[in-house]
């Protein structure tokens, strides 16, 4: 290999500001796009939580304008969803945020409007491991929480007893099974639960 | 032209990068629980492979021997991220199911191995047939690994079911290790099958 005349930091420089300027055109061609699938994804999963389906990804971003009432906090994060069907409040959604094995969880929990039941989950982010802690994004996962109360019912409401415990060592009723093979995203699991549902307990009722 | 189908057919079977140099494994056992995270993994390293070969070999000429690893790094880095923000923005749930292993692709030994080893002593062209080569050789292996990976552990292939009911799954051959004893199998095999060939 014949040595080139051009000093190496001078090639390095180009290839540097060639490189960066590709990477810059991509992302500010892209950036649009995909904070639109973005978008759409987390409307997807409310729409589907709410039990809409068949919906264009158009349609479903209209469905989320005209039918969940976003209600923050006073720094502009999202602390849940109201679903108004007929004036009436149809359930609640709260996005729940958890760490997992290998990163963060990501995902929304839907509640009956009597903040008492579970009717649904949806898991939209998380970094498991594929094929074993992935699994907390499947549906036969998440089915086994979907119609589950998650606390005693009696003089108001008690604290939340609901737990996901190791596969296959779920007892009663207030104990889901979690998945084999993933111990410690079954543990963040849990702990992003509770939590959500900590704070759901906080909500007290919820106005239409 | 017989020449340059060695170049692309090489790296596919008989110097395989998984099989017979052992690259790339760390990938091979992590997305290789389902066929179609196998697929989308073999496409990106292949066309990363195909780009950074013409790229690296187009700089040859310029690129002094002390910087060429850096030089080289840059050029990988930057068409993995590049292939990372297009799978983003047009098939963003592919792009969420391989999580951060698109990402990783920038550590792939076959990369940065190619590029040392071929790219950087060879023109534009037999460069990017080799990353071709090199690609197709990791995917077919993916792939393959896949097959039975998600056959045997979750009974389905590419998200239908081929298990009869009631089988139970295996789910040790899910879990890396399991990957770890097939590929084992996959390589003695294969070795056996170059051997005789001979």
């Amino acid at each position: 290999m014949s040595e080139p005349r051009l000093p190496p930091f001078v090639v390095v420089g180009i290839v540097v500001v060639v490189c960066g300027s590709l990477l810059l055109g991509a992302h500010l061609g892209l950036a649009a796009r995909i904070e639109r699938n973005v978008k759409l994804e987390q409307a997807r999963i409310l729409v589907d939580l709410v039990g809409v389906r068949g919906l264009s990804d158009a349609e479903t971003l209209v469905f989320v304008a005209d039918n969940l009432r976003e209600e923050k906090d006073a720094s502009g994060r999202v602390l849940r969803w109201v679903y108004l069907r007929e004036s009436a409040v149809g359930a609640v959604l709260y996005p729940m945020e958890g760490k997992g094995l290998w990163g963060p969880i990501h995902g929304v929990l839907s509640v009956s409007p009597d903040l008492e039941t579970i009717l649904g989950i949806r898991v939209s982010r998380h970094e498991e491991t594929p094929g074993l802690g992935a699994e907390i994004e499947a549906g036969w996962f998440l089915k086994r929480f979907e119609g589950v109360r998650f606390t005693h019912h009696g003089e108001g409401c008690g604290p939340v007893v609901l737990h996901v415990v190791k596969a296959g060592k779920a007892r009663d009723e207030w104990e889901i099974d979690g998945i084999s093979g993933a111990t410690e995203t079954t543990r963040g699991f849990d702990r992003m639960l509770t939590e959500t549902l900590e704070r759901v307990q906080r909500d007290k009722e919820v106005a239409p | 032209m017989s020449r340059n189908l060695g170049i692309l057919t090489a790296p596919i079977w008989k110097e395989n990068p998984i099989f017979f140099h052992v690259l790339g494994v760390c990938s091979a056992l992590a997305v290789t629980t389902r066929v179609s995270n196998a697929l989308v993994m073999g496409a990106a390293v292949m066309v990363t492979a195909v780009a950074t070969g013409g790229f690296v070999s187009l700089l040859r000429p310029v690129v002094h021997r002390s910087v060429r690893l850096l030089v080289e790094m840059l050029v990988i880095a930057t068409f993995v991220i590049l292939f990372d923000v297009f799978l983003k923005a047009f098939a963003y749930p592919m792009s969420r199911q391989l999580g951060p292993y698109v990402g990783l692709i920038v550590t792939n030994c076959i990369l940065l191995g190619r590029a040392e080893a071929f790219a950087l002593k060879n023109p534009v062209w037999p460069s990017m047939l080799d990353g071709l080569g090199s690609g197709l050789g990791y995917s077919w292996v993916l792939v393959a690994v896949a097959v039975f990976r998600e056959a045997l552990g979750a009974g389905t292939l590419l998200g239908f079911r081929v298990l009869p009911d009631g089988a139970q799954p295996a789910q040790a051959i899910f879990l890396p290790p399991g990957a770890f004893f097939l590929m084992g199998i996959f390589v003695w095999v294969l070795y056996e099958v170059r051997r005789r060939s001979r």
